[in-house]
């Protein structure tokens, strides 16, 4: 998923209020088109990458820091990388474990194969965030990025 | 059979000082480390009573750096001679931590220089990289930022990788710095009590934000010899609530609890005693207070909670608050909670005010939630 999904993604009424990561993985995870009700949402593991962390958000936070009624409390939430897993989790009512890695892509699919294989989990929702904004692009000289992308790993059933 | 691994040594660096004795004899008196610090005064902060570490500690351009080095470098020498034997490419390194080092975007902000090093610090995982560079662990590298959560699940998947075979020692590092950026960030969300941290207290209003850097060497245990404490066990779970709330009857935290048991092949009343998250906001601890009920029932054992005397310390709280554990198990002590004077109705029968001496402690349980409605239940258990 890229900045260009978004503009005509409506995932509930909160979605625009969603910073530019959580976003993005919320489509991801939607365009999968996993129905969660054949499943115990309670064995459903939710496993994230975030490329760059939440630096993006980071930096639109702290910009509003001199505003009238100083930073946004609302953004200070998504100044975490997992704000995303929380927000995959509100949405499709997700409450297994959760892991969320600041790095490469590389990272998910063995950490989630291994939560289903100690069964800790059933499933795991899978989900790699690339999110580099220009601002952000400047400072930690990488180029400028949006996407997310995700897959959902179950366990083989009888 | 998963191969037990245990805590072969430990390093720390908070609020109460440098090194495993000052948070020792903290612990054994009771005592807060918060203190105000004037570049957080009020009003453009809520409070000014934090959990900070001494400047002379602090590297003011690469914070997050000093404290972390400091306390992986006190883990390593504790841990000398079991580490010495195993080969780099079989030690791995994994860090906690929610902002890295933020202080430099705050810097670079005003304009202010910043090195190349602080520049590269400001990404986690390249922090965690070079941690493993500087500490001779060339095995692999993970860095967990899962809000308040991330020292337990840092601590877990640790020990997860020895489990399979990925390594022979992890080297778990907690890290967060205070920052402008947190602190203007709680003040935003009125999470902070002006009047410092209350963990299960009535009149209990907010955290005090704290930094620490916090570390362990995790080993196989055929490795180590002599008194022990393995990882029993690790339960994880999302309330699916809200993002920045808990869940109102502790059923997420619960739900984690049970998982941590059934891994370490316990039953409740098998635990002897719970440190607590504890943040000293009303519907944390109100929750946590749920969860303990709904596992524990009504008497259930001794529980504390330190946050009154570090802070809260976000990515090294998971850390130091299982070091806090291990110094009670290792020293027949239970851990009281700094700060707290009248306890809140509903909060656990057995809470404890402070410290209790001669007592025996085989398993413990290790509390945290988190922003997005994370929740982690870490069990220590005596070899």
């Amino acid at each position: 998923m890229t900045e260009a999904d978004l503009a005509d993604a409506r995932l509930g009424q909160r979605f625009g209020r969603l910073d530019l990561s959580s976003r993005l993985a919320l489509l991801a995870v939607a365009a999968l088109k996993i129905n969660f009700d054949e499943f115990a949402r309670d064995r459903i593991g939710i496993c994230l990458a975030a490329s760059a962390g939440s630096l993006t958000t980071d930096v639109n936070f702290w910009q509003g820091r001199n505003g009238i009624g100083g930073p946004s409390p609302t953004l200070f939430a998504y100044t975490l990388p997992s704000a995303a897993v929380g927000e995959i989790a509100i949405h499709f009512k997700l409450t297994g474990p959760n892991l969320c890695f600041v790095g490469a892509e590389k990272i998910i699919v063995p950490e989630a194969m291994d939560l289903i294989r100690r069964g800790e989990a059933d499933g795991c929702v899978c989900v790699f965030c690339d999110v580099i904004s220009a601002e952000l692009a400047e400072i930690i000289s990488l180029p400028p990025i949006a996407t997310a992308r995700a897959c959902f790993l179950q366990r083989v059933r009888d | 059979m998963r191969e037990p691994v245990v805590i072969a040594g430990c390093g720390v660096i908070s609020a109460v000082g440098c090194g495993l004795e000052s948070l020792r004899v903290a612990l054994r008196e009771n005592s807060s480390g918060l203190r105000p610090l004037e570049k957080f005064n009020p009003p453009r902060f809520q409070s000014n009573l934090v959990g900070a570490v001494p400047d002379s500690f602090i590297n003011i351009e690469n914070p997050a750096w000093s404290l972390a080095n400091e306390a992986l470098q006190q883990a390593c020498a504790a841990a000398q001679k079991i580490l010495s034997p195993i080969p780099a490419t079989r030690i791995g390194l994994v860090l906690s931590t929610t902002k890295a080092n933020i202080t430099t975007l705050e810097r670079l902000a005003e304009n202010q220089p910043g090195s190349e090093t602080a520049r590269r610090h400001l990404q986690a995982d390249l922090l965690a990289a070079d941690f493993a560079t500087a500490h001779g662990a060339s095995g692999p590298v993970q860095t967990i930022s899962l809000a308040c959560v991330s020292g337990l699940t840092a601590i877990s998947q640790g020990a997860k990788l020895i489990q399979r075979g990925d390594a022979d020692a992890v080297l778990v590092v907690g890290v967060d710095a205070l920052s402008a950026f947190v602190v203007a960030g709680f003040t935003a969300l009125k999470a902070i009590d002006p009047l410092g941290c209350r963990p299960f207290d009535a009149a209990r209003c907010g955290l005090s934000p704290g930094e620490a850097g916090a570390a362990m060497v995790l080993v196989r245990a055929d490795f180590a010899t002599g008194d022990r404490i393995k990882i029993g066990g690790f339960g994880s779970s999302n309330d699916a609530n809200h993002l920045t709330g808990p869940s109102r009857d502790g059923s997420g935290l619960a739900q984690a609890i049970r998982g941590a048991l059934t891994a370490a092949k316990l039953l409740p009343h098998d635990v002897d005693y719970v440190h607590a998250h504890g943040t000293g906001t009303s519907y944390n601890d109100a929750m946590e207070s749920l969860a303990l009920r709904t596992i524990f029932g009504d008497e259930g054992p001794p529980v504390s909670g330190s946050k009154g005397m570090l802070g809260h310390t976000l990515g090294a709280a998971g850390v130091i608050e299982a070091i806090i554990c291990v110094l009670a198990m290792s020293g027949n002590f239970l851990p009281g909670t700094p700060r707290l004077e009248t306890a809140a109705e509903g909060t656990p029968k057995n809470l404890v005010r402070e410290p209790r001496f001669e007592v025996q402690l085989k398993n413990v349980l290790k509390l945290n939630t988190g922003f997005g409605g994370m929740n982690g239940a870490l069990i220590l258990q005596k070899l």
